[in-house]
Parts: structure tokens; sequence; C-alpha cells
């Protein structure tokens, strides 16, 4: 008990003279979190329509693509994100490895399926009357996706908020490609992967802290935004 | 499912969680903490398969970590054996009178790895010199900044420069192992100081290219020592004088000649 | 045009031969819950696969409002005209000043009404309606009715219904289902009559649909001339428009010979035309001042009075069980 009691005190003393240092892990974490499930919102919400209403060759592929890329492992999604980046690789000319910009890739990889997920499922669920009025409307395709994202609401901020949790938890991808270094491309997850390695509990834990504050603020809002409306 | 196929199933789960944990009655474990570099490059683990060949009653459990950690385990108890590369903190443990036996196993080098032209342009050049250009020029490095052996050597040399690198807008750290900062390095087109076997091992995919420095000053020794205090005390002796041996010398040489086809790690 | 419907995964299995939907005729499907009419409406409408799947403007059985606004749901799937169109019907329904409204305030009327609005400002040849007045209050049915006839206009409609009132309020003619099966069809007031076997006549009742035109009004009572008939009923009849009588024939009585006085609005003395024996019932056609009306009586009443064809009859129905619908 008391090596915890010591662990304890030592994250709050960490947490209490929380440098720059700290803060611009903070910073990064929530940029590229927010950066990918926005596009991965952007990109799945709709993805995800098509998937619960259209009717399309390859819609049995895609359907299953999704449930793969739900539960994909973050740290492939990162080697292969690694490959295709690599300087001599297929798009290494872009200079995007250990970037912040190839972690927001590798996140939207992994956010993209939850958000497509979680909107097709609570659109299949909206049950047989309004997907009966929805067909008897007589939309285009355009349309019939709208209103019906419109009516699964709470589902897109279900999209928004597990989509959120998976990146910003993540650490596999974002350690492989980003890189973790300092200052550039470390973020809370492979600041505490670091620090346990390291044996320096009390740093781990502080950033763990930091780390579930944000979850939760996170959620919180999310969850007002699925509530509002009529 | 008859009986007899879940009395089969039953004992290949037993048997495999056996392997897996290696319990069979009479072993002793032996914990090695060693460099990063030589637990990733696998060099240690031919090592110890070669020394377990012989002694069927110990176990060898090997475990990385940058030297200065790998001692502060030792200190903390969590260690048998070390095996390092950071001569000013060993000397520190043994005066202590934290260890015996401390034995120079092996020794590699370090280079200096950059990209194409600039890499050519530095040849033969001592090392001093080439990180006072390296500085002067701006050029991007990339550094490991952790507690490891690499990072005390390249630290003592930027000190002999006279050049604090860190905060510099080309001086990257990683304080990260050695692999990662090579990938990093080779991705950003910036120098590194590394591991001759690290390099070689990633030669190609990191295309980057040795310096060819004159290598007074980049000797990598490393050294094994047993542990005072261990409850395994005299495995551990015998372990880390085996090392020492001819015996033990000609293992770490087959070893070098299967990985890297050349004596890398020179016993 | 004749058209069949098969629909296998269901208990009973819908198998519909030869239902005769002609443009321009509003077609009421009549049958028991459980019938089928809901899934024959689904297979025309194309909501359910192994239809025709028609262009058409389709009222679902349980019409649904998204969430938003209530002028937002009313134009949906409505292009500029049509909304105007749809906003105009609704404000006659008297939800023109609901469209600011979301919708998930709206009650259950006023839902149907927002839907049916949306329905019938479509442009589609065709109007399927799935129980249209089923959540609209009874005093406000016919004014509802009254507008769907309008609205779908010289089009053709398929109306499903289990309720009789609303078939002869909206129908022009009736296709009877039981368990998955056409049983009967034909124009409303023939087939109410003169149901073809005891099945439809169980189903549908035996009734009398006829048509006349409104000449006084008397509280909630109205009276209607059909032929040189008069009728009292229930319901708000215009004076001088077109309106339906319905009344079942059950809910005739045989008065006797002599023209008696008491409590029967309506008498009619008449001569009897036809006999129809059917087990448990008899049926008798009897011709008043030109008019057929079916009257359900006992076989043992039939006895009693001696009646016969030819027999000159007084007949009576007591205006509560006379309802008087607007349209024709």
């Amino acid at each position: 008990m008391e090596f915890l009691w010591e662990v304890l005190a030592d994250a709050v003393e960490v947490l209490s003279r929380a440098g720059p240092e700290l803060w611009v892990v903070v910073a990064l974490t929530l940029a590229v979190s927010a950066a990918s499930t926005m596009i991965g919102v952007l990109l799945g919400v709709p993805l995800g329509a098509a998937l619960a209403l259209g009717r399309f060759r390859g819609r049995g592929v895609l359907r299953l693509a999704v449930s793969v890329g739900m539960g994909f492992p973050p740290v492939l999604a990162g080697l292969l994100l690694l490959l295709v980046f690599w300087r001599s690789g297929p798009l290494g000319g872009l200079g995007l490895i250990f970037t912040p910009a190839a972690m927001v890739i590798a996140q939207v990889v992994l956010a993209t399926p939850v958000a497509a997920g979680v909107v097709s499922g609570s659109i299949r669920g909206l049950g047989m009357v309004p997907m009966e009025q929805l067909t008897a409307l007589r939309l285009g395709r355009m349309a019939r996706g709208m209103v019906a994202v419109r009516e699964a609401r709470a589902g897109v901020a279900t999209a928004v908020a597990a989509s959120f949790g998976r990146v910003v938890a993540e650490v596999g991808a974002v350690l492989v490609v980003g890189g973790n270094i300092v200052g550039e491309t470390r973020v809370l997850t492979t600041l505490i992967v670091e620090e346990s390695r390291q044996a320096r509990f009390g740093a781990a834990v502080a950033a763990g802290a930091m780390l579930l504050v944000i979850a939760l603020f996170v959620n919180i809002a999310v969850g007002r935004l699925g509530e509002d409306g009529l | 499912m008859g009986s007899r196929s879940w009395l089969t199933a039953v004992l290949a789960a037993a048997l495999a969680a056996g392997a897996l944990t290696g319990c069979s009655s009479g072993e002793t474990r032996v914990t090695v903490v060693a460099g990063t570099t030589l637990v990733d490059g696998r060099l240690l683990e031919r090592v110890t398969a070669d020394y377990e060949g012989r002694r069927p009653d110990v176990r060898l459990s090997v475990v990385g970590a940058p030297s200065a950690r790998a001692l502060a385990l030792a200190e903390a108890g969590s260690a048998d054996v070390t095996i390092t590369h950071d001569p000013a903190l060993e000397e520190r443990f043994i005066a202590e009178g934290r260890g015996e036996l401390a034995t120079e196993v092996f020794s590699s080098r370090f280079i200096l790895a950059g990209p194409r032209p600039e890499s050519g342009a530095l040849k033969g050049m001592s090392a001093v010199e080439a990180f006072r250009w390296i500085a002067e020029q701006g050029h991007p490095f990339v550094s490991r900044a952790d507690g490891s052996g690499t990072y005390q050597v390249e630290r003592e040399i930027w000190d002999r420069v006279g050049v604090d690198p860190t905060g510099r807008e080309w001086y990257v750290e990683t304080r990260q192992g050695m692999g990662l900062t090579l990938q990093v390095a080779s991705q950003r087109e910036a120098f590194v100081l590394v591991e001759l076997s690290v390099f070689l091992t990633a030669e190609k995919t990191t295309g980057l290219l040795d310096a060819a420095l004159d290598p007074a000053g980049l000797e990598n020794p490393y050294r094994a020592i047993a542990v005072k205090g261990s409850p395994v005390r005299e495995e551990s002796l015998a372990f880390v004088e085996w090392l020492g041996s001819r015996s033990g010398r000609e293992a770490v040489r087959r070893a070098n000649l299967e990985l890297y086809g050349a004596q890398i790690f020179e016993p | 045009m004749r058209v069949s419907l098969r629909y296998p995964s269901r208990d009973p299995v819908l198998d519909v031969e030869g239902l005769e939907l002609i443009e321009g005729r509003r077609t009421v499907v009549f049958g028991p819950n459980g019938a089928g009419k809901t899934t024959l409406l689904r297979l025309l409408a194309g909501t359910l696969p192994g239809g025709p799947g028609w262009e058409c403007a389709y009222l679902p059985q349980t019409p649904h409002l998204f969430r938003g606004g209530t002028g937002w749901n009313l134009g949906l799937g409505l292009d500029a005209p049509q909304s105007a169109r749809a906003e105009e019907l609704a404000a006659r329904l008297g939800l023109g000043d609901r469209l600011s409204e979301p919708a998930a305030l709206l009650s259950g009327g006023e839902r149907q009404r927002i839907a049916l609005s949306r329905v019938l400002a479509r442009q589609e040849p065709w109007v399927l309606l799935d129980e249209p007045l089923a959540p609209i209050d009874a005093e406000d049915r016919a004014a509802v009715a009254k507008l769907i006839a309008e609205g779908v206009g010289e089009r053709g409609a398929v109306i499903v219904t289990h309720d009789l009132e609303t078939a002869a309020a909206l129908g022009t003619h009736i296709a009877v289902l039981v368990e998955g099966r056409l049983r009967q069809q034909g124009p409303l007031g023939e087939v109410l009559a003169h149901p073809t076997d005891s099945r439809v006549a169980g189903v549908v009742g035996v009734s009398n649909l006829w048509e006349g035109i409104g000449v006084a009004r008397r509280g909630s009572f109205s009276v209607a001339r059909v032929g040189s008939v008069q009728v009292w009923g229930g319901g708000n009849i215009e004076i001088g428009t077109r309106c339906r009588v319905l009344f079942r024939g059950e809910s005739v009585a045989i008065l006797g010979s002599e023209e008696g006085s008491g409590s029967v609005r309506n008498r009619w003395g008449g001569r009897v035309a036809e006999v129809r024996q059917g087990g448990r019932w008899v049926e008798l056609e009897v011709d008043v001042g030109g008019v057929e009306l079916t009257a359900v009586i006992t076989p043992g009443a039939m006895d009693e009075m001696g009646l016969e064809i030819g027999s000159t009859v007084v007949t009576g129905v007591k205006a509560s069980a006379v309802r008087l619908l607007p349209g024709g």
C-alpha cells in the first residue's frame, strides 16, 4: 500500500508543478484527437448512412470492412501507415512520417469505421415505422440520408463520443507513426507508456489523470449534443 | 466431446502453460538486465541459449533496459547480472560495492550516420570535428536523450565540442530507444549517433550512410557485472565467468557470425 | 388494370388475384384485422419487396413525423409548388398556425393531418392510403374525408380500412379481403347490399348505401332525398350537396302493411322484389319508390308476416341507425 501512496503523492506533485512540457503534450493530445474525431465523423456518418439505407453493389463487403475496422488493432493500422508514409514508401514524398499529421491520419483510419458503425446501427435501429415513412417520401439519396441522420441524432452523438474515446485512448498507432518525439508528437498515451517504462510511475499516473479528465469533459459535452432538440 | 478428448485438451493446455512459464522443477532462474541494443538485436538471445544448453539447471531471463536503468534495477534487487555500456556508471556501481566480477565481455562501436551527401563529406573526421560541423551548419540531429550508454557517449562528444544542443531547433530528442531514434533520423534526413549493429540491421530501410569517422573515442565496451546480494549468486557468478571465458567468447563469435556475418560485438 | 399480388412470408399468405384497380376510382380494400390489407398496400407502394412498387403518394398506416419542425416535415419530399399546396391543405385542416412548432408537440390526429396534407400534395398518378381516418376524431372525419376526395381528384386511389363508415365515406369501389384472399369486389353500394357469400357478409355485413342530395338540416341530423324517398340520418350535410346514405340491413324493420305511428322517422312503403334465403337470416329486396332497399330479417318473422315476392310492406329505419356522409 505504501508504494501506491507514494506513487499517488508523486503524481500530485507532478501535476502541481506541471510545466509547459506537460501542457504541450495535453494540447497536442486534444488537437490530434479532436481533428481526427471530426474528420472521422465527417467521413463515417455519410458512410454509415449509406450502409444503413443504400442498396448498392459492394455494400456487404463495405459493411464487413466497417465491422472489422471497428475492432482493427491500432498498432497494426499504425504499422501499415508507417510503411505507406515511409520516406521510400508509396507516399513517402509527402514527408508526413513522425508528424502530427500522420497521427491524425492514423486515427482517422481508426475513428471512421467506429463512427460509421455506430451511425449505421442507430439508423437501422430507428425501427420499421420511420424507415417505411422514409421510403414512402421518395426522397433523393442525399435528402434521405440527411433525414435519417437527423432522426438518429443521438446515434451521431454516440458516434462522436465513441470515435473520440477510441482515438484519445489509443497508443499503438500514434506511437508507431508519430514516434512519441518530445515536443512534437508526444501525446498523453505515449507519454504514459514512456513514463511507465522508465518506472516514473508518479508522472505516468499524472498523465493518466489528465487523459481521464479530457475523456470525461468530452463525454459530457457530447451527451448534451445528443439530448437537445425535438 | 467425449471424456477422453476432454482429457487430451486439458493435458495439452497444461503442457502449453508449462512451456510458457518454463516452470519445470529444479531450474534456477537468473535475471539478466542488458542494454536494449543487445536484446533488440538478438545477440544476447543466442549467447544465453548457448549457455543454457551447457547448464540445463539454469534458466536466464533477459530483460532489455538502457544502461542507467539496468544498473538502477540491479540496485533495487531486480537483477542478478547486468550487461551495460556506461563506464562511468559502472565504475560507481562497483565502487559502491554493489557488484563483483566486472568483466569486459565484448565491444562494438558507435558510428555517425546521416544522409548521403553530407555523410560522405565527413569521412575521416574525428567525432568532435563532425559534431562541430553539424552544430555550425544547424543540420538536423536526432538524439535518444535517455539514460542510455549511447546518449552518454553523445553528450561527452558535445561537451568536447563545447556546444549544448538541447533546445536547438535542429536537435530532436526522442527520449526513446535506438530503433525508433534511428527511424526518426532516417525519415528526417538527420544525423544520429548509433551503435553499429543497430545501424547495420536497419541500413536498407533507413537509407542513411555511415559517415566513416575516425573511430577513436567511439568504442562501445560492454561489461557484465554480477550483482552482490543476489539470491542466485553462485549461478550469476558462473554465468559472468563463462562470458569472459574462452568458451563464452566462442559463443559470442558464433552469434556475431550468424547475425551479422562479421564480428560486430568483438569479444 | 388487374393486379395479382403474392407475399408468402406472412401468415396467412397473401395471395390476391385479379384485383381490379382503375384510375379515377377510389377503391377501398376492406377486411378484418390480419386480412393482409396493409401488406397488399405496401406491395403496391414498394415498401415491401416483390410487388409492383408504383409511382405513388403513399400514406403508411402509422405515418411518421421526423424530429424537426412541423413545416419542415410537411415539405419533405415535395417541390416548391407541392409544398405550397401542402401548406394550403394543412391550413384547411386547421393546422396553418402550427407549422413553426416542433412536430413532436402535435397530437396523433394533428400528425395524421400533416401526413395527409403531405401525401395529397404529391402529384403521382396513384394515391395509397392506409387507414387514413383512424386517428381522426369522429366529428372531424367528414371534413377530412371530403379533403381526401378532393385531393385525390381524378387520380386512382387505393384506401385500406376495416371501418365501414370510412369505406362508405371515401370509396367508390370496394375489394373485400379475408385471410389473404380476395373474396369480392365491385362498386361499393352493390357489394355492401349483395355480399356474394356468408364470409363476405360476415365481414362487411349487409348494408344499404344510397346516393342522395341534402335537403334539410335539424341539429345533428340531416335529411337527404334519394330518388323519391326522403331519409333522415345522423350527419351534417349542406343543403343542395351530394351525400351518401349508409345503414345496415339489420336496422331495417318490416312494420307490416299499415303505416302506423311510432318513433321511427324513416318509413317507406314498398313491394318485396326478391327474397334470398341465407341460413339464419333472410334478405329481402324491397322496392321503395324506385329505390332498392335490402332488409335482413329472421325466417320466423318472415313466416309470421307471410311475406313473399310481390307483398306490399312498410319498412322503417330509425334515424339514429342511418349515417349521412357528405360527398358522392
